[in-house]
Formats: C-alpha cells, structure tokens, sequence
C-alpha cells in the first residue's frame, strides 16, 4: 500500500490541507470580488464555492480519501481562480474541471492499486496530451477533454495506454497517413504484446520491437501506395492496353528466367553440395556476384558482350538468327543474369543440408543414383529450391537497371512504370504503382502459400 | 554350408582411422554378432561390405560370387543403419516400398513381399502415418522392413537396439529372432553390449582398433577368450598372474588367491575369472577373503574382496550378499575354470 492511502482526513495534516484548501478559495473569492475583478454572486462562481463547502464536509465527517477530496478542492481552487480567464466560457471551463477532476480520480486509483510505472506513464500521458493540443495545436480545448476522457479509461493497462498513444500520435503527428500508420502500429503493439516465449523473453521483445518498427518504416511507402489510391484511379490502368502486355510480358519473361535458372543451376549445386573440386569455394561466392554488381553495370556488360554491334552479339545473331537488343530474349537474359544468385544460394544450402547417409541407404534399397537423387534428394530439397526460385522470380520480375538498358522497347512492367514516371510525373503514374505493387503482392503470396504443402527440409531428422 | 557373406584382409584408410586387414565369414543363415566399443570400426566396416565404403584392398563375397568393386544397389545386401534413417518426407508404406520397384518382378510379387514384410515386422499399424512421429523402435521395425522387402542375401544391422527403452528392445529382439526364422537371412547385428550377443547370436566376433581379435561361437569367445581385450570386453574383468601347470592332464594355476582350474589347450601366466563365476560359499576349495566393498546391482550384488594380494570382483545373486560386512572375512568359491589368457609379449604383438 502506498503511504498517501495512509493519510485519512481525520488526521491531523488532512484537516490541515482542507482547511488551507478552503480557506485559499474563500480568499481568493473575497480579494477578486473587492477588486472589481468579477461578479460574486456570478452562478457559476457560486457554484463552485459551494460545492468546495459540501466536499469539505464530506471529507470531514465521512472519512474520505483525502488524496482525492483535497484534489478536487484544489482543482476547484484552480479552476475558480484562472478558468474563467483560460477558457472561452463557463461551459467550456465546467467541463475541463469535470473532466480534470474524473483524472484525478482516476489517476488516485492508479497510485494506489497499481504498479508504480502506471502511475508515472498515466501523469506522463496527461502532460503529453496537454501539451500537445493546449501547446501545440492552436488550445483546442474540446479534443483536449475528448483525449483525456479516452487515457482515462485505458489507465488500468499499459497495454491500453500504448494502444492509446499509438492512436493519438496517427491521428495528430501522422494526419495525412492516420489510418496507414495506425494499423502499422497496432500490429506492431499487438505482436510485441502478445508475444510469447522463454528464456530472454524480455530482451527478444526489445528487439522484436526495434526491428518491427524499423520493419514498418520500410512498408510505410508501400502502404501508404496501396490505401491511399481510389479504386476508380486504379481502373483505367488496368484497363489501358499497353499496362496490361507489359504485366504480361513481365509475367512470362520472368517465369522463362526462373525456369532455365532451374534447369541448369539446380543440379549443378548439387554436385557442388557432393563434390569437392578445386575452385569449390571461388565458384560459391562468384554465385553471388550479380548481387553486388550495380544492375545499371550489370546492363551495360551485357550490352557491351551481346549487343547487336558487339563481336558475340553478332555471332550469335548471324548464325543462329537470335538478337538480345530490344527482345524478349534479351529481356530474359537480362533477367537470368540478376536472378541467379537467389536460386544458386537457395538449392545449394538445401542440398548441403540433406545428409548423405539418405543417398547411402537409397542405395542400399537398389536405387540407382538417379533414382535417389530423384526420389529422395530433390523432394527433401524441394522447399529450399522453391523458396529460392520464388526469390529468383520476384527479382527478375522486379529487374529495372539491366534490363532497361539491354531491352528498353518491349516493355516489362518495371519500365514502363519508370516510362510513366518520367513522362506524366509521380502523382499521375501513382495508381500504375499501386497496380504494380498489388500484382506483385499476389504473386508472392501465391508462391508462399505453395511453399507450405512441399516437405521441410530432412535437417530435424533423429 | 554355403557362404553368404565373405570378406578377406579388408583394409580401409580414412584419416586418422584404418580398418586393418578384415576377414569374415558368415554361412547362410546365419546370425554373426560383431562385438567392439565405440570408435573400433564396425560401423565402417558395414559400409564396406554394403559397398556404401570402396575398400583400399581385399575382397567382398555375397554368396560366393565377388561385390568389391559393385555399387550398393547390385550387391543384395540390406543396411539398417543406427538411426533407422527413414525417408522423411514420406509415408511409412512408401518408405517400405522404396525398393519395391527396382526389383524386375510383377506387381502380385511386389503386393505379396510388401504383406510379408509388413505383418513379419508388425508394422501394418501405422503404414499411412508420417515417419517424424514414429518412436525410435517403431522406426527400427521401419527400417528393417524396408530392407526386408528386397529379400536381401544379408542384412546388416548397426546397434539396432541402441537407444531404445527396454520394453522397444523387448519387442526388436523377438522381431530379429522372427526375421531369423522365418527367412533365414544371414544377418550381421553390430553391437558394444554383450546382452544382445546372447540374446541373438549364435557366433560373435569381437572389433578392436579396426580390427578382428576374435571370431568364433559365442560359447568360444566368451569362455576361451583370445586376449586380454577380448576378455575384458566380454565381461570377464577379474585378470589375475598365475603360475600353470599341468597335473594329470589337466592345466591347473596357482594365484594368489588359490588354486584354479584352467581352460585352454596351453599353460599360460595369466588366467581371467568372469565375476559371475565367484560365489560366496562354505564348502570345500573355499578361499578365505577380505570383503572390500558391496554395491546392489538389483539382479545381482557386486562384491569387491581382497584374496592373497589381488582384488577380485564377483557377482553373487542377493542372498548370498545377506549379512556381509565391508571389512569382514567371508569364505569364496569358484564355480567354472579360470581361463588362460596369452602373455602379454603376445597380446601386444
């Protein structure tokens, strides 16, 4: 219990404190009505001393709490002495001291029932609220009172106060993407909240917390993209002809790059994952390299290599009758190049990950070594595999800088957003991106969703 | 009788560890039980004769015809290894079928070695349940199974009873001495625990150091042990120097603690007494001892006693041990003859 529950209106200091209480207000009252400065027989003033008088009574001979009986008195006080000057009326005034005094109340019944950080967060929360509509928005006094009766009504939970808080700071600080940003931050307050675990449970929701939030930040554009556009802006892009063979042509070049990806990169990090060779380990970080090349030099090497005034280029398009400028297939080259690192990574750890001792025993069941890399191998690799090529997918799909420069001119959906942007400017091409963004997301999800059903990887196996 | 497993002077070298100059023979039928501690090489060894391991040199036989140089999949020989090793991602039934379909026969052959196969390792329970919830014994009866199907000349099995409660091994031995009778498959059952030679084998090889040190009936082994290890890995730790002779054709040792009847066709300078054979007696031959130490073992109470200047251990059954004190003189006897061990020049060679 904490001490003021201690202090009871029948000890000494609480007759002391009503009676100073009292006595200031009736001073007070007398002082400014000899002065000039207001009405003494003014209802509302009346009124307020009056009531001061029945709660020292009450105090007195009922043996309150005195934390909240002196409070009120002194608010009462307060409000006597400078609400008629800070408010705009009487009314307005009345109702700031009906709601100050509901706070205390309620913020006296934190104090003593619950944890000292409820209390420190409940006094913090006012202040901060007042400081942010009496200070810092123009004294609008009415959202003031609104705000403070909702803080009052979260005060038992931490979990309410910060629900609370994300609410107040959308709809002031983020105004123009309240309702973007408010259901980001719940979902973080939620997920950190409701999290669940064992040991350094407080330390992972610390970082579950910073990470989230720093997570958020990073999808704030995204959906800020998506809820932001009318669906009537949506319609004509869908609906415009050449939006539509461009995601088209984006959807089948990127299958085609993930799929001969997978053709020929799949079963060679399985002999990676097998074999020890010389150039092993050179060869694994060389997989990596289009990662780091900037895609705009990754374009220009491929043009400089395939172009059509290009030695290679050249051979290849004179005998075989194949052009990489402004093709699909140069679009798709394009894309094979960026994307292979992906799938590369992806297989090979999932291989690396599966035992031999499945291949040995395979083998002992009369499985040719085809047929248990067939039958075993790849299906134990498969989810790694896939999850890869979903990556791989996405980026070739995804691939502006070297496909822009190699094959500007059948347009992919990434270019002739570019295209768009450059001509008609950001706001007019926003619901082309919005279209974008809303493409892409359902393929992912699709994608994932398929993930679920292939078989997990035989690493947990005894 | 048929061979159906041979191997000759195996040598294998893998880093630090080489399996030195392997031979065995298992006649058809068979049950041969390969006794060795951790590390020895056993589980190598089976690899080599499964062809999973390509030896350095020697010869591999599956019924007198030579595998050294064949993949796994040609050899006919079945592996289980220690931790089953079932294919995670799929079906009990389908793990069981793996091989089914490399085998050139028709689909009612298939249908009928899948059934034998099934209701001989008891399995048919939980044919369409996932392999991840499988305990480790209903696994073992997996794996077995699924080697089985394929009627393999010979079976090697890698501690399969290893990490399995009492009540799983219970049901795995009784399901080994079904494969025995039933199909009669040569099998090779690699073990460190001297119970399971007993339980299962009818002969026994002991392992050291990537070698054989001994083969034979279990009755030899453990009776004439070889050498100093053999003995002790099988159990019989007390080794104590004796001084040999032969009356009346018969070998006779004088030790510290007495005069022992000796085993074996030689005089040797050491003999070794398994602890189960000394008992605490009153009657004639009986050698006066000095109690050292008493510990229960449940089925039986382990004794430490000081005879002469050796210190021996005996396993006597609880009554025996009744009223016992530690530090107390106590009349001991030995059932069964001590049995010679080669000296040491020998065993070190």
């Amino acid at each position: 219990m904490t001490e003021a529950n201690e202090i009871r209106a029948k000890s000494f200091w609480g007759k002391a404190a009503i009676a100073v209480l009292l006595g200031g207000h009736l001073c007070l009252y007398v002082v400014y009505a000899l002065l000039g400065e207001f009405d003494p027989f003014e209802f509302f003033n009346v009124l307020l001393l009056i009531s001061n008088f029945v709660i020292a009574a009450i105090l007195y001979y009922g043996d309150r709490d005195v934390l909240i009986g002196g409070g009120i008195m002194f608010l009462i006080a307060t409000h006597a002495f400078i609400g008629h000057r800070l408010a705009p009326d009487y009314l307005t005034s009345g109702a700031i001291l009906m709601v100050n005094i509901l706070v205390l109340y309620v913020g006296v019944k934190v104090n003593q029932h619950l944890p000292r950080t409820h209390w420190y967060a409940f006094v913090a929360s006012y202040f901060a609220l007042y400081g942010i509509f009496i200070v810092s928005l123009n004294n609008s006094e009415a959202l003031f009172l609104l705000f403070l009766l909702g803080m009052a009504a979260c005060a038992r939970s931490l979990r309410l106060i910060s629900y609370f808080w994300a609410f107040t700071l959308c709809f002031t600080f983020f105004q123009p993407y309240a309702w973007e940003s408010l259901l980001l931050s719940f979902f973080l307050l939620t997920a950190v909240f409701f999290a669940r675990g064992g040991v350094n449970k407080g330390l992972a929701k610390f970082f579950l917390a910073t990470g989230l939030t720093v997570l958020f930040l990073v999808f704030l554009p995204i959906t800020i993209a998506v809820m932001g556009e009318e669906i009537l802006n949506i319609q004509p892009v869908i609906e415009d002809v050449r939006i539509r063979a461009a995601i088209g042509r984006t959807f089948l070049t990127a299958t085609l790059a993930t799929l001969i990806l997978a053709a020929f990169v799949v079963p060679l990090t399985y002999a990676m994952s097998r074999l020890k060779f010389p150039g092993r380990t050179l060869l694994l970080s060389l997989m990596d390299l289009p990662v780091v090349i900037p895609q705009s030099v990754a374009g220009i090497a491929l043009v400089t290599a395939l172009g059509r005034n290009q030695f290679l280029g050249q051979l290849i398009e004179s005998n075989l009758g194949i052009a990489f400028d402004n093709t699909l297939v140069g679009i798709v080259t394009a894309q094979v190049f960026v994307a292979l690192p992906f799938i590369a990574k992806a297989s090979y750890s999932a291989f690396e990950a599966i035992p031999v001792k499945y291949e040995q025993v395979a083998a002992t069941l009369r499985a040719k070594p085809f047929e248990s890399f067939r039958r075993v191998t790849l299906p134990l690799a498969s989810r790694g595999i896939i999850i890869g090529a979903v990556l791989s997918w996405a980026r070739a799909a995804g691939e502006f800088g070297a496909v822009v420069i190699l094959a500007p001119s059948p347009e992919t959906a990434p270019v002739e957003a570019y295209r768009r942007f450059v001509s008609v400017g950001a706001t007019e091409a926003a619901p082309l991106a919005v279209v974008l963004v809303l493409f892409s997301l359902v393929m992912f999800f699709l994608l994932q969703a398929s993930i679920r059903f292939l078989p997990r990887s035989a690493g947990g196996e005894a | 009788m048929s061979l159906a497993l041979r191997c000759e002077s195996l040598r294998l070298r893998i880093g630090e560890f080489e399996l030195r100059s392997v031979s065995l023979e298992l006649g058809s039928g068979g049950y041969l039980v390969l006794l060795g501690p951790s590390g020895c090489g056993k589980t190598t060894l089976l690899k080599t004769l499964c062809g999973i391991q390509r030896p350095d040199e020697g010869v591999v036989e599956v019924d007198g015809e030579e595998v050294t140089d064949l993949a796994p999949n040609v050899r006919n020989i079945g592996y289980v290894p220690q931790d089953a090793t079932l294919f995670p991602h799929m079906k009990v039934r389908d793990n069981i079928s793996f091989g089914l379909r490399y085998l050139h026969t028709d689909e009612q052959d298939r249908r009928d070695r899948f059934d034998r196969a099934v209701q001989l390792m008891r399995v048919s329970q939980f044919l369409d349940r996932s392999c991840e919830g499988l305990s480790g014994g209903e696994a073992k009866r997996v794996s077995l199974a699924r080697s089985l199907v394929l009627s393999p000349s010979v079976i090697l099995l890698d501690e399969p009873l290893g990490m399995l409660d009492p009540i799983s091994r219970e049901e795995l031995v009784s399901a080994l001495r079904d494969i025995r009778r039933e199909t009669g498959t040569a099998t090779v059952h690699v073990t460190h625990d001297r119970e399971e030679a007993w339980a299962l084998g009818r002969t026994c090889a002991v392992m050291n150091d990537g070698a054989i040190e001994q083969a034979g009936t279990l009755q030899q082994v453990f009776r004439e042990p070889a050498t100093e290890f053999v003995a002790r890995f099988t159990g019989a730790s007390n080794i104590i120097p004796v001084e040999c002779e032969r009356v009346n054709g018969e070998l006779v040792g004088r030790s510290a603690f007495g005069i022992l009847r000796m085993n074996g066709p030689e005089c040797s300078d050491r003999a070794a007494i398994r602890p189960e054979w000394l008992q605490v007696s009153q009657g004639d031959g009986a050698i006066s001892a000095i109690l050292a130490s008493v510990r229960d073992r449940g089925a039986f109470v382990e004794l430490e006693v000081d005879a002469g200047s050796e210190r021996l251990v005996a396993h006597v059954p609880p009554q025996q041990a009744r009223g016992l004190t530690v530090g107390g003189n106590l009349l001991m006897r030995m059932e069964g003859r001590a049995f010679g061990l080669p000296s040491e020049e020998v065993a070190d060679a």
